[in-house]
């Protein structure tokens, strides 16, 4: 696990280093300080990372300019600040975990815990997906997408209106911070259940999802038992 | 019938008429009168014979010896005289109504003929000095209901002054119900005692403020002229509310030419004080010039009353005229009283008080008016300024016991407990000062600079335990005893740390003092690079909080500058001994 550690205060930012040293072992590949957000965008564009440990107090810029910039990357993000006030409106732009300060190792713990179990969501669910494009970065709202379509290491964000947005995160990074009624129906789609008109079984095995906008979108046979209880209870 | 012209007495139903004319058949013109209940006339078509010659007074018709009154001149009065008119009652009056004379200033002693039999006298008339009595200077004269009936009528009377020094002939005979003249006295008191009140309350109410607050020579020139109108008022209406022996109008004419130009000299040098108008002296000049004339040429009186309300209508439009224009606060009700009590006179709604009266109460209320306005503005203000000064000990305190800016220093404490304990101690013991310090000056406007560089060098301690750096604060010709508001420099300090040393964990600020002959100016220099995009400036709340103490402490006397300099980066604070605008 790479793992980047963004805090203006060196004492802390080594401390944080040390414990996240002690508690992933050997699975840390690399532990990376940077004590300022210029400094950590310019290492990010040389290097990719698994986690960013970011305070969100950073030389008296705005936190969450901060932190809608970061959560629009393809790793996670743990914020750890004094800031709790700002802490559910984190969560709802995907952030892995909030800790408050001052921290303590067995709070780091579960943090990073949530790297490794896919299936645990943070509450409450994210409400924005951060989009980089063109050097800035929008906050797209959850509310707005259709279905997500995974290209590559990219995700593809379907909205209501028809456009498409490039989100850096994968299927499997997104199924982890959003809402349940976003539902991996293919190894390619994450599909909100709300936008699906009907379900259609085709026989041999195949399934689609037609949904309001008239897209059809396909389903895994191995999910379509959980799909169908899904569509059933809505 | 129909009258020429119609006075309304207010506030009773007094009504004072001067009768239609007729000829009698003498030639000479008569005064038509009705019976009506509370209906008083003035009679007029007066002729007069001076001399004591009764014979020709009592019983005769008169002759080429008798002149109209009009024509009549002495100034003053010494003498014996015959005075005659002709009266003519159209309708009886009731039973138990009777009819009244009512002489007004006729001075010193009188007798009363009607139809030329002795009717009643005030005084003791004589043509011997020695031997007049001077009669009261008010007196309702009953004319025996027998002789009052309907028909023409002669009024004669008998005047003598040998003791007054005062002139006769611009009185006023009232004829009427007797009734009506009494009711027309009472009305005349309630008049006359309000105005008192309300003139004497504005005195009192000036004076009080003369002794008890700062604006002092406004505030007396401001009682004077009340005392003026007072005086005014008291002297001229006297009558009214006293019983006075006809010598009284000598007094009068004594007293009220000064206490007019009291009120023609201190009525427009209060508004050049109060309007700041710049060209004092030939102002005053022009004043004292306008007032001398106008008591100089005066015939009596009256004529300097009017003189002096002209002069001050003048005087008065071209200040207040000139104050709103230079936005002087007062100028727009000055304005109205001029224009109002402009428009009074000439709508003649005076109910018988003088021009100059009426104008000066118009001045009294509307700066009265905005003297209350001023007073509630004053209290706001202090409101504000209290809730002003509530706030930013408020801000202060979440400025510096924030809870991020506690949590942050805590998470740094354990850390350091973990690292190295006698640091964190170290870090504790500075969190400490700097919140003894916080909780001392909170609730100050103002505290010792030796104090402020403590809390400083407090602050810069904890940050460079926090961010395991150096960060320094010298000074250079500081005071420690010089107040100044706290936290200024402390939060620029803490801007500066938060924006300027975003990657560095050394850095060093430098104080400075200077004195000019202007003020005092504080330099706070730090060796950073220029402030980070978005960091706290002049629009953020860390100089938002600088500039409202310094407001507060310096109001319109002060400036803040900032910006890179050679090596780092600056801000400076002067204070001005006076207004940044020169007022």
């Amino acid at each position: 696990m790479r793992v980047l550690i963004v805090e203006d205060e060196k004492p802390i930012a080594d401390d944080l280093r040390i414990v996240c040293r002690r508690l992933l072992r050997e699975k840390a590949e690399s532990i990376h300080i940077e004590l300022t957000y210029a400094n950590a965008m310019e290492y990010l564009s040389r290097r990719q990372i698994d986690v960013m440990l970011l305070d969100l107090n950073l030389s008296g810029r705005d936190g969450f300019e901060l932190l809608r910039h970061a959560v629009s990357y393809a790793f996670q993000t743990i914020v750890v600040s004094a800031n709790v006030d700002r802490a559910l409106e984190a969560f709802e732009y995907g952030v892995l975990d909030f800790i408050p300060k001052p921290y303590n190792e067995a709070r780091i713990k579960k943090a990073l815990s949530r790297l490794q179990r896919s299936s645990l969501r943070p509450a409450p669910a994210v409400k924005y997906l951060s989009v980089r494009k063109h050097g800035t970065v929008f906050v797209v709202p959850v509310s707005e997408v259709t279905f997500i379509k995974g290209a590559d290491v990219y995700a593809e964000l379907h909205l209501r209106n028809g456009t498409k947005e490039l989100h850096d995160k994968t299927l499997n990074e997104l199924s982890r911070i959003l809402p349940d009624h976003f539902f991996r129906v293919h190894k390619s789609y994450i599909v909100d259940i709300n936008s699906v008109q009907r379900f259609v079984i085709h026989g041999g095995g195949r399934y689609t999802l037609e949904l309001h906008s008239q897209e059809e979108l396909p389903v895994a046979r191995s999910k379509f038992g959980e799909l169908k209880r899904r569509l059933d209870d809505l | 019938m129909t009258f020429a012209k119609i006075r309304l007495v207010i506030p009773s139903l007094v009504f004072l008429l001067i009768p239609d004319a007729a000829t009698a058949s003498s030639g000479y013109a008569v005064n038509q009168v009705e019976p009506r209940e509370g209906y008083i006339y003035e009679l007029n078509h007066w002729v007069v014979r001076p001399g004591d010659d009764v014979h020709r007074a009592i019983g005769s018709v008169p002759d080429s010896s008798w002149k109209d009154i009009s024509s009549f001149e002495s100034s003053p009065l010494q003498g014996i005289w015959w005075v005659r008119t002709n009266v003519t009652i159209s309708g009886s009056a009731p039973e138990n109504k009777f009819f009244a004379l009512l002489p007004d200033r006729i001075v010193s002693a009188y007798e009363v003929y009607w139809d030329d039999r002795y009717v009643a006298s005030n005084g003791v008339v004589s043509a011997d000095p020695r031997l007049e009595v001077v009669g009261r200077y008010f007196s309702v004269m009953q004319i025996p209901k027998e002789l009052s009936g309907t028909g023409n009528h002669i009024l004669t009377l008998r005047i003598s002054n040998w003791h007054v020094n005062a002139r006769w002939e611009a009185g006023q005979f009232f004829f009427g119900y007797y009734d009506s003249m009494i009711r027309l006295i009472y009305t005349w008191q309630l008049r006359i005692y309000f105005l008192l009140g309300v003139v004497f309350l504005a005195m009192c109410l000036h004076l009080f403020l003369f002794f008890t607050s700062h604006r002092h020579l406004s505030f007396l020139l401001f009682a004077l002229l009340c005392a003026g109108i007072f005086i005014s008022l008291l002297v001229n209406y006297y009558w009214a509310v006293a019983d006075v022996s006809s010598t009284y109008l000598e007094y009068r004419n004594l007293l009220v030419p000064v206490s007019l130009v009291i009120i023609g000299i201190a009525m427009p040098m209060f508004f050049l004080l109060e309007f700041r108008f710049p060209y004092i002296i030939p102002a005053t000049v022009l004043i004292l010039a306008g007032n001398s004339i106008a008591f100089l040429t005066h015939a009596d009186t009256e004529h300097l009353n009017n003189l002096i309300f002209y002069l001050l209508v003048v005087l008065m439009s071209v200040l207040a005229a000139w104050g709103f224009f230079r936005k002087r606060e007062g100028a727009a009700p000055v304005s109205f009283a001029v224009a109002a009590s402009v428009l009074i006179g000439l709508a003649d709604l005076r109910f018988g008080i003088d021009n100059l009266t009426i104008f000066s109460l118009s001045i009294i209320i509307c700066y009265t008016y905005m003297l209350a306005r001023q007073f509630a503005s004053n209290e706001n203000q202090k409101q504000d300024a209290l809730v002003r000064s509530i706030r930013l000990e408020n801000q202060l305190l979440k400025r510096s016991i924030n809870p991020h800016y506690v949590l942050n220093s805590l998470t740094s404490v354990i850390v350091w407990l973990k690292k190295k304990p006698s640091t964190a101690i170290k870090l504790v013991e500075s969190l400490s000062e700097e919140f003894r310090i916080v909780a001392q000056v909170s609730n100050l406007q103002k505290i010792a600079m030796r104090t402020e560089i403590d809390l400083c060098r407090a602050h810069l301690r904890i940050m460079s335990f926090r961010k395991k750096g150096k960060f320094s604060l010298e000074h250079h010709n500081i005071d420690p005893q010089e107040e100044i508001p706290p936290m200024i420099f402390h939060t620029l300090i803490e801007n500066g740390l938060t924006h300027s040393y975003e990657d560095r964990s050394e850095g060093r600020f430098v104080l400075t003092r200077s004195v000019s002959p202007r003020g005092v100016v504080y330099s706070l220099f730090n060796d950073s690079c220029a402030p980070s995009s978005g960091s706290d400036h002049p629009a953020g709340t860390g100089f938002k909080y600088v500039q409202a103490r310094l407001e507060e402490s310096y109001p319109g006397r002060w400036s803040l500058n900032y910006g890179n300099v050679k090596d780092g980066y600056e801000v400076t604070i002067a204070l001005f001994n006076h207004s940044k605008h020169g007022v």
